[in-house]
């Protein structure tokens, strides 16, 4: 009882603070700026002349990228950037400009950075690899707000602070995968809920024993009375 | 501090309240662990759709300038194709995820003009995403319609989905959103076993889609105090010390 008690209790506390914390919240989604507004009367080239120097993209995307106007051409899972204003490829992503765009779209204005790293081969558990090459950019403050911009495409693919690693390690507690955080069939799990379950069952028994057995019957019984009553009046 | 007759009393009526809720909480946390996921997917007869096909030919594009007016306010617009036809997608509201509202416009690009999709397109994609001996015949004798004030299969989709409701064993629906124009979802019962499962689970009696909804903000409350309560008697009683410390 007293380890199921113990795991009741990391149950409740991790989805108390999962319910009463807003989802978007822990997503990050106030961290990022929305993006500005496009110009096109201004534009010198279009989606058309891009085309011709990828016919094969899947898609040819248009947008502000601090302040200047480029396009994303995605081709597979591969992507490359060109600058809508001379219509050149545009170099990967280097450090200084990785700072850019992030403190361009970071939600305070006065935000600093405290560090900035290259990751090419591995991602840390709060990022998918699929992302990678990124560069980690982390801002200064309580909650170490982080974004991850994709080398290639400039794009802030995802953003993290304390709230959402919080959120990821009472995951991790709720569904008891310690180690990934991704397997709700692990036979910990498994063990722990049918034996709480059967707790909880007692738990019930014991609480129609103990507070509602009383008044059930004297409910029963009521209704009994003023059925028999009435038979009886009915009858006379 | 509670005495130890508080608080057990205390123990004893947040059991009467939670009690159920905690069977519920338990019961579907079972069925997360043991559920058959391939199957509970709803995805047994999708497949992917290609929009473009490798042989297209290079497609004639009106230039932005022409629609400036039409896209004052665009934070993006981007070329795409749906079912080999290109268009520009104009987002005036972009969003973190797909099924947050968003505002977008879709443009033919060889005349300019705004395009809306009707029923032709929805069962031309709903038939390319089913991998199915019958699909032809299923799509041809479904039910259509344009929902915009959200599903129940669908809860958190908050934009405006075509249901093709299929007429098979399974109760598959296909929906398909209107802003992105692509399929989004196949549901069938086993998934809707599963959605009923997440709702009871999240207490999402209101169809959110969501978890923080004041019904599992005050159960969770009241279930930390049951733990908390419950910890203490476990801990602190006579039974405690008398079958265990001695």
């Amino acid at each position: 009882m007293l380890f199921v008690g113990l795991q009741v209790f990391i149950w409740s506390a991790t989805g108390l603070y999962m319910v009463m914390t807003n989802i978007h919240y822990i997503h990050g989604e106030h961290l990022q700026k929305p993006s500005p507004v496009l110009n096109v009367s201004s534009l010198k080239f279009n989606h058309a002349d891009v085309l011709k120097s990828y016919p094969n993209a899947d898609s040819i995307s248009l947008f502000n990228r601090v302040g200047e106007p480029v396009f994303l051409v995605q081709e597979g899972r591969e992507s490359a950037l060109v600058n809508a204003t001379t219509k050149e490829l545009m170099p990967k992503v280097t450090e200084q400009e990785a700072r850019e765009i992030a403190l361009f779209q970071f939600h305070d204005s006065a935000g600093v950075i405290a560090n900035i790293s290259y990751l090419k081969d591995s991602a840390p558990s709060e990022l998918s690899a699929r992302h990678l090459p990124v560069w980690e950019v982390q801002f200064e403050g309580i909650a170490s707000p982080t974004f991850y911009i994709s080398e290639s495409s400039g794009q802030v693919v995802t953003k993290r602070h304390n709230p959402w690693r919080i959120f990821d390690w009472f995951w991790r507690f709720h569904i008891m995968d310690y180690l990934h955080g991704e397997d709700v069939g692990n036979v910990f799990f498994l063990v722990v809920s049918i034996t709480t379950l059967l707790s909880t069952l007692a738990g019930c028994c014991l609480v129609y024993q103990r507070v509602l057995r009383n008044f059930v019957q004297s409910s029963v019984r009521k209704f009994a009375n003023k059925w028999t009553k009435g038979r009886t009046t009915h009858v006379n | 501090m509670l005495t130890k007759r508080a608080n057990a009393v205390l123990h004893k009526w947040i059991a009467t309240i939670v009690s159920i809720q905690l069977v519920i909480w338990l019961g579907t946390g079972l069925y997360f662990g043991l559920a058959d996921d391939p199957k509970a997917s709803g995805n047994q007869f999708r497949q992917k759709v290609e929009h473009k096909s490798e042989s297209l030919q290079t497609p004639t594009l009106v230039t932005l300038k022409k629609l400036s007016s039409e896209l004052s306010g665009a934070k993006r617009v981007s070329l795409v194709w749906r079912l080999d036809k290109p268009y520009y997608l104009a987002f005036f509201q972009e969003t973190a995820h797909g099924y947050q509202k968003q505002s977008v416009k879709w443009f033919d690009t060889e005349t300019g003009a705004l395009s809306v999709i009707n029923k032709n397109y929805v069962t031309e994609l709903a038939q390319q995403s089913l991998k199915h001996a019958e699909k032809n015949t299923l799509v041809e004798n479904a039910t259509i319609n344009l929902i915009s004030t959200g599903t129940k299969d669908i809860p958190s989709e908050r934009n405006a989905i075509w249901a093709v409701a299929l007429n098979n064993t399974d109760n598959t629906t296909i929906y398909i959103s209107d802003v992105s124009r692509k399929v989004i979802a196949h549901v069938d019962d086993h998934k809707r076993l599963k959605n009923l499962m997440f709702q009871l689970h999240f207490m999402d009696y209101f169809n959110t889609g969501g978890f923080n909804n004041i019904f599992s903000k005050v159960f969770a409350l009241l279930t930390l105090l049951l733990a908390i309560t419950g910890i203490r008697w476990l801990f602190i009683s006579k039974v405690w010390k008398g079958k265990f410390v001695k």
